[in-house]
């Protein structure tokens, strides 16, 4: 029987690939697609929990959190082809005038 | 319908944006602009104090409209006007960095306002889905004004490198948001707090996580240590008004939301974020503090300085109490005007404000801007005449009344360090040989900029209750259900 | 029985992402856990979400991603992990000087925060199923779930409507940000 568990214990995992996936990549894509991981994860969590709680608030926050989703990675992504005209590279430890 | 009239001060500046928006195609200088920005910034002040009522004896903690998503109480008003006048005086102070950056005017002032709009949101959202929106809507604006200049490639990585950090950050804050949806049912702050103190779910484990969780993305927005890294390199790299309007809005707005979702949506938790703040609080203090001595540029001081003062801040709120929170947000007030005021000199000096070394001998050459900057250096070390001193000293009184002596005693040691490198560069501008040419006269804008903050500052210190005494009446209660009330009184 | 299919369809697809190389592969495999969990969300009752999920993720703000990499023609991340320890200390030395106080430990400069985003991803990942096996209280979903798009849609307009207008500020500014970001200046 699967239970609410099993969907909070499957989203904390993919939670935490998504924040692995921040710190060990070296690249900014997959650093912005380890993000959109993250928010996917939550967005499994509210669906779940909304469906436990029988309510459909759930659901409704996660089409706000799929619209802050779109427009933090068209305003990411427009930073990084800012960024590429600059660099011609995609490794953040090439950029040197700023210390990370 | 009725209900639109307390968002007055959103709706004005969000509308000034759209019509920019629309004209920008006909708009290439800076000048009008700012002046229709700042005309708006002052009508959304007004609308903000004129309509919002004084709350009524209502049982509930809080007047809330929009089905319980938006507080109309005097806490917002207070932050919704700090918001207006740090929108006013950037606005002001980015007048010739538009022109001679080339950067497109009408969006560059576009995006000030909607970043004005989210922080008046966050500090006025009385549920969690709209302090997350407007948390939003400021911080994407925030990523735009940084990288604006894109001809700059420092700016582009300022950029990059606050986006990620700052969506992690947005991140965590959501899975926090999650968790406590999932454990009490609901995103409103009084349905939490009833669900929490009726259902005792304070020890949950999700309560703790989520608690967790959202700590970390708010401790993100106002910078505070672990969660600091990005603010140096993003003040830096920013152009210096949209460090100033960062240092000043986002991180008012930051501690707007976290105080109103620590003594609204978890009062019954107060002994767990108490302890995470306090933590939170020291390491801010200190680090900021040490880190600060080294730096030669004189934005990152500035942001480290900022660091330093979040920890500074986050005393009162440690407390609890409603003198607390009152010292903390009027902390959150003052702050802003005196950093406006510390970058708005180093805007006045154009180019070579940003070197320490360009301080040398100030005050022969320009001697007025060496006395404001002096005033502002003062008040940032928490020296008696002048604001800083005041709000300084009533977050360490309420740290002492909650019994957090240790806490006062290293707010007071770093007080003492950061007095070194303030002090330093006053030093440098009143007992140093001036280096090179004069600098150029201070514009106009700057100017008018620069004597608000001044004024603020000084006022704020010879008159101490002009800017505390509208957030918390003096009669309080104890329990966190009578602070909410206080608070939004 | 379907659950395990997806959940493992999900698990495996993000952590190629992660480890993938060449980031049109990792959009691409993003997609293919996007889909899983868009499995999930009908398992969940939730079918309306399941759709948006694959038209507005998977469909476009996935292909925003792709077209970018496109775009970019952004090459495969750079070599080995040794040879850009050194490509940076060079490129260091030659740089911007360096801010004292963290460069002082210069040599490991760049493993500590990999290893630290690791360390932090497993505590965060054995914190969390710790935290959410611990806090489980009811084992199967009540019956009755809400999945009708009628309900969702009158809830949206009714008492979501402030935040939907504020998301519709959001995506402008998304819209005017970009425009602003990728201009190009003469």
């Amino acid at each position: 029987m699967v239970s609410l568990n099993h969907y909070l214990v499957l989203s904390a995992i993919l939670f935490a690939i998504g924040t692995a996936g921040v710190f060990v990549r070296r690249n900014l894509i997959t650093i912005l697609l380890s993000i959109e991981i993250m928010l996917n994860a939550v967005n499994l969590t509210f669906v779940a929990f909304g469906r436990a709680l029988g309510a459909a608030d759930g659901q409704i926050i996660v089409f706000f959190v799929m619209t802050v989703a779109a427009a933090e990675a068209a305003v990411g992504l427009a930073i990084v082809i800012a960024l590429f005209r600059h660099r011609e590279s995609l490794n953040p430890d090439s950029w040197t005038a700023l210390k990370w | 319908m009725s209900d639109l009239v307390f968002l007055l001060p959103e709706l004005v500046l969000a509308g000034t944006a759209l019509v920019l928006i629309l004209i920008a195609r006909h708009v290439s200088r800076a000048q009008a602009v700012a002046v229709s920005v700042v005309v708006a910034a002052m009508a959304a002040i007004f609308s903000g104090w004129a309509f919002t009522p004084e709350a009524p004896e209502a049982p509930a903690a809080m007047t809330v409209v929009f089905g319980g998503t938006i507080a109309a109480d005097g806490y917002a008003r207070f932050f919704k006007v700090l918001f207006a006048a740090t929108l006013a005086l950037a606005a002001l102070l980015s007048v010739k960095h538009v022109d001679t950056e080339r950067v497109p005017p009408a969006e560059y002032y576009a995006l000030l306002l909607l970043a004005s709009t989210g922080m008046m949101l966050a500090a006025s959202a009385a549920d969690l889905l709209i302090l997350y929106l407007g948390l939003e809507l400021m911080i994407l604006c925030a990523y735009v004004l940084v990288g604006i200049t894109v001809n700059r490639p420092i700016a582009n990585e300022a950029a990059i490198k606050y986006f990620l950090l700052g969506s992690f950050a947005s991140a965590l804050l959501l899975y926090g948001i999650a968790l406590v949806y999932g454990v009490t049912g609901a995103t409103d702050f009084a349905a939490i707090a009833s669900a929490v103190s009726e259902r005792n779910l304070t020890r949950h484990p999700f309560m703790l996580a989520g608690l967790a969780l959202m700590a970390g993305g708010l401790a993100f927005k106002i910078a505070a240590v672990p969660f600091h890294a990005w603010a140096p390199d993003v003040y830096q790299g920013a152009s210096a008004p949209v460090a100033a309007f960062l240092a000043a809005g986002s991180k008012a707005a930051g501690l707007a939301a976290l105080v109103r979702v620590c003594l609204a949506a978890f009062a019954p938790e107060q002994r767990i974020w108490s302890e995470m703040l306090a933590g939170l609080a020291v390491l801010s203090m200190i680090v900021g503090s040490l880190l600060a001595i080294s730096q030669t540029n004189m934005k990152r001081l500035l942001a480290y300085s900022s660091i330093a003062h979040v920890g500074y801040a986050l005393l009162g709120l440690v407390t609890g109490t409603p003198d607390g929170a009152s010292a903390t947000i009027t902390y959150a007030f003052i702050y802003s005007f005196m950093t406006l005021g510390a970058f708005g000199v180093v805007i006045a000096l154009g180019e070579r404000g940003e070197d320490l070394l360009a301080y040398r001998g100030l005050a022969a050459t320009a001697p007025v801007t060496a006395a404001l900057m002096f005033l502002f250096l003062l008040s940032l070390t928490g020296i008696p005449p002048t604001a800083g001193f005041v709000a300084k000293f009533a977050v360490i009184l309420s740290a002492v009344r909650g019994g957090h002596v240790v806490l006062a005693v290293v707010a007071v040691m770093c007080s003492v360090v950061s007095a070194f490198f303030y002090l330093r560069v006053a030093v440098m501008m009143y007992m140093m040989e001036p280096q090179g040419a004069a600098p150029a006269r201070v514009p106009g804008a700057v100017a008018a900029a620069l004597a608000v903050a001044a004024f603020v500052t000084i006022v704020g210190g010879i008159l101490p209750d002009t800017f505390t005494a509208w957030t918390v009446p003096p009669s309080l209660g104890k329990t966190p259900t009578e602070i909410t009330r206080a608070l939004t009184r | 029985m379907a659950f395990y299919v997806f959940a493992v369809i999900a698990v495996v697809a993000s952590v190629l992402v992660i480890a993938q190389r060449n980031p049109i592969y990792s959009v691409l495999l993003l997609i293919a856990s996007f889909g899983a969990l868009s499995g999930l969300y009908v398992l969940l009752e939730a079918p309306f979400v399941a759709v948006i999920q694959i038209i507005v993720y998977a469909g476009a703000i996935m292909v925003l991603f792709l077209f970018v990499v496109m775009l970019l023609n952004a090459p495969h991340e750079e070599t080995d992990y040794d040879e850009r320890i050194h490509a940076y200390e060079a490129e260091r030395g030659a740089g911007v000087p360096a801010e004292r106080v963290r460069g002082a430990g210069a040599p490991g400069v760049n493993k500590v925060p990999m290893r630290f985003g690791g360390f932090l991803a497993a505590a965060l990942a054995v914190e969390l199923v710790w935290v959410l096996t611990k806090g489980g209280e009811s084992g199967a979903f009540p019956s009755g779930a809400i999945s009708s798009v009628k309900t969702i849609g009158q809830l949206l307009f009714t008492d979501y409507a402030f935040a939907f207008e504020v998301t519709s500020v959001l995506i402008l500014v998304a819209m005017v940000g970009a425009v602003v970001l990728a201009r190009r200046e003469s």
